[in-house]
């Protein structure tokens, strides 16, 4: 069984990185402009983009052109997204009816989406309406998408220029990533979760006339439509019969693919991938998990391609590689193993979260979905939270608390762990400049990266990048345990407290992954998280750009004897060590009243 | 319905503030270089 597993672990890698390479190089000449077999079909359909938008391809931006270029487009899909949503009562494509979202909930779900978190403070199947699924949800999925990839282009072009002012042209970049890259992958992607049983319909339901009838608490409501309660405040509730189901549909798979590929996460079903329509079989689950990393593990082989030397880029593949082998086995072995305390039992229990055993095959499966198992559930989860995915076939709230504690941390390193399309990579680029800073403090020489002198400016921008997400998380965590706002948990003690931190950890890294157990649509959740958001994408971007600009200016300095190689394995295990050690130093604290001494707790 | 109202408000000052504290931010950025 343990070899079977490790099997489809390695399976997975071998697959990924061989699709991975021939998709970066692929990304790489389109965004130097090179000819590419996409284009008969892309070229049209990016110059129509330019002439409706009135767009000139040709003029190059400076890193401020550009970040005002990024807000522009993301500040007005933010603002027509929310207006969607507030709309979708009265417009088309709504075949169950539903009313305009609340205001907490579709400003949430707006920064939601465009900052590619997609946090989901609302079950999709029973809230947004097709129009809003497909003309907001969806659109953003690629926008925000190909913002991220945009910007790493801009800083890749940082490092590779010399002496330069422009870092190319916004507009560009992410049109290109749309409609070459994004688009064809998607209609792909579509194709083959259709052939596994995922629905495309503009049907909204279908009923089917249950097996046998099922008897259910049906609350009382009143004349507005509000639950009653009684005297003592409890929910008032009469026997009733159900002999129907209403399945909802929609058009899932085209949500789906960009959902995955786009690391955005949002599901078309309140379970997400768990649901069988969004995810139906073990072929599906392994093209979506491939989905989720293969974009950001493709953007190292551009970098390497883009700054003409292949092996800085699998320099930072492997650093990446390495720590989502080190969350990926630990988070296994914990769910491998189940609950302690169960264990300690005996063998024989037949409880669902004992570890396997001739009575339970299939070994501890609470949380997840039988057709997926342990191994694809945890594969799942740690590529979801090192990607800034957030989608799930299982539910993390009910991993052991090691099997969470993972999952959290990968988040808090800042998701540079594979990370989100574009920002995953502009996140590790960034650790790796304060890597050769702390390499060059070790051996008192001046840093360089890539032939650039990395000086005070530098530092400020990265320092910028790495502090800002561990502030909005810490103390989005902190208001919210000290004030009524902890009331929203689902459990009580340390778990209620991995709850919220893991909200936290989602929202302030733009990852997008609930952990359940949480009323994450209480209005403090939904504003403060709607703020977290914003400030988690785009207060990181514009330092980065700035330092893409700051490092296009710079002349590039030949190597020499002194010079720190930052493509050898040593270079990896530096890189390796900065990332974990400011993830530790920042996040351990808060972890220990968490996970940590549930576990503890657990185990006495 | 003027909760609502008073709603749409806010949500419209929680994108259009951040945002433009975020250009604040870029000319802050920017001069920090300057310096």
């Amino acid at each position: 069984m343990i070899t079977s597993e490790y099997t489809r672990v390695i399976l997975y890698f071998v697959v990924l990185l061989s699709l991975a390479w021939p998709l970066g190089c692929y990304m790489a000449r389109v965004y130097e402009g090179r000819p590419v077999f996409w284009d008969h079909v892309g070229r049209p359909l990016e110059r129509l983009v330019y002439w409706c938008c009135g767009l000139r391809p040709e003029l190059e931006m400076g890193w401020k052109g550009y970040a005002l270029s990024v807000m522009a487009v993301n500040a007005l899909g933010m603002l027509v997204v929310y207006a969607l949503e507030r709309l979708q009562g009265v417009l088309p494509l709504n075949p169950l009816g539903l009313g305009g979202v609340p205001p907490g909930v579709a400003l949430n779900t707006a920064i939601s989406f465009a900052s590619n978190t997609n946090w989901q403070a609302y079950g999709g199947e029973s809230t947004m309406s097709f129009a809003t699924q497909m003309l907001a949800l969806t659109v953003q999925n690629f926008l925000s998408a190909a913002t991220g990839m945009a910007v790493l282009a801009a800083l890749i072009r940082g490092l590779a220029r010399r002496e330069a002012q422009h870092l190319g042209n916004f507009w560009v970049d992410c049109t290109r990533s749309v409609t070459h890259i994004l688009l064809p992958l998607s209609l792909l992607l579509a194709l083959l979760l259709v052939s596994q049983g995922v629905p495309q319909t503009f049907r909204g339901s279908m009923t089917a006339r249950l097996l046998e009838p099922v008897t259910f608490a049906k609350p009382v409501t009143d004349a507005s439509g509000q639950p009653t309660v009684d005297a003592d405040g409890k929910p008032v509730t009469e026997s009733a019969v159900a002999t129907d189901q209403t399945i909802a549909l929609g058009p899932v798979a085209s949500q789906e693919t960009i959902k995955q590929l786009g690391t955005n996460g949002g599901g078309f079903f309140n379970v997400n991938s768990a649901h069988p329509f969004e995810n139906p079989t073990p072929f599906s689950n392994f093209l979506e998990m491939l989905a989720i990393l293969l974009i950001p593990a493709a953007l190292c082989v551009t970098f390497g391609r883009m700054v003409r030397d292949m092996r800085q880029g699998v320099a930072v593949l492997a650093a990446m590689t390495i720590l989502f082998a080190l969350f990926l086995f630990p988070c296994l072995t914990a769910e491998r193993a189940g609950n302690p305390r169960l264990t300690a039992l005996g063998g024989d229990t037949t409880a669902v979260d004992t570890p396997q055993h001739a009575a339970r095959p299939g070994g501890n499966m609470e949380g997840k979905e039988v057709r997926f198992g342990v191994v694809d559930s945890a594969i799942w989860a740690t590529a979801t939270t090192a990607a800034s995915n957030g989608s799930v076939n299982s539910m993390h709230d009910s991993f052991t608390p090691l099997g969470g504690l993972f999952p959290l941390l990968l988040m808090q390193l800042g998701e540079v762990v594979f990370g989100g399309v574009g920002s995953g990579l502009y996140g590790m680029l960034v650790f790796a400049v304060v890597a050769v800073f702390v390499a060059g403090l070790m051996v008192g020489r001046t840093p360089e990266y890539l032939g650039k002198k990395i000086e005070a400016y530098e530092m400020k921008m990265a320092a910028l990048v790495i502090l800002i997400p561990p502030f909005l998380v810490l103390c989005g965590t902190a208001v919210a345990v000290a004030t009524g706002a902890r009331t929203a948990i689902g459990n009580p003690g340390a778990h209620g407290f991995s709850e919220i931190l893991y909200a936290f950890s989602s929202m302030g890294n733009n990852n997008g992954s609930a952990f359940a157990g949480l009323a994450a649509d209480r209005p403090y959740y939904a504003w403060a998280g709607g703020l977290a958001m914003l400030v988690a994408r785009y207060w990181l971007i514009v330092p980065t750009l700035a330092l893409a600009g700051s490092l296009a200016g710079k002349k590039s300095i030949p190597t020499g004897a002194g010079t720190l190689s930052t493509h050898t394995p040593l270079f990896v295990g530096l890189l390796v060590a900065v990332v974990l050690t400011v993830g530790a130093l920042t996040f351990i604290p808060a972890l220990a009243l968490g996970p940590v001494v549930e576990h503890l707790m657990l185990s006495q | 319905m003027i909760s609502h109202f008073l709603g749409d408000v806010l949500a419209v000052i929680g994108i259009v503030g951040p945002t433009l504290a975020t250009l604040i931010l870029i000319e802050v950025v920017d001069r920090l270089k300057e310096k």
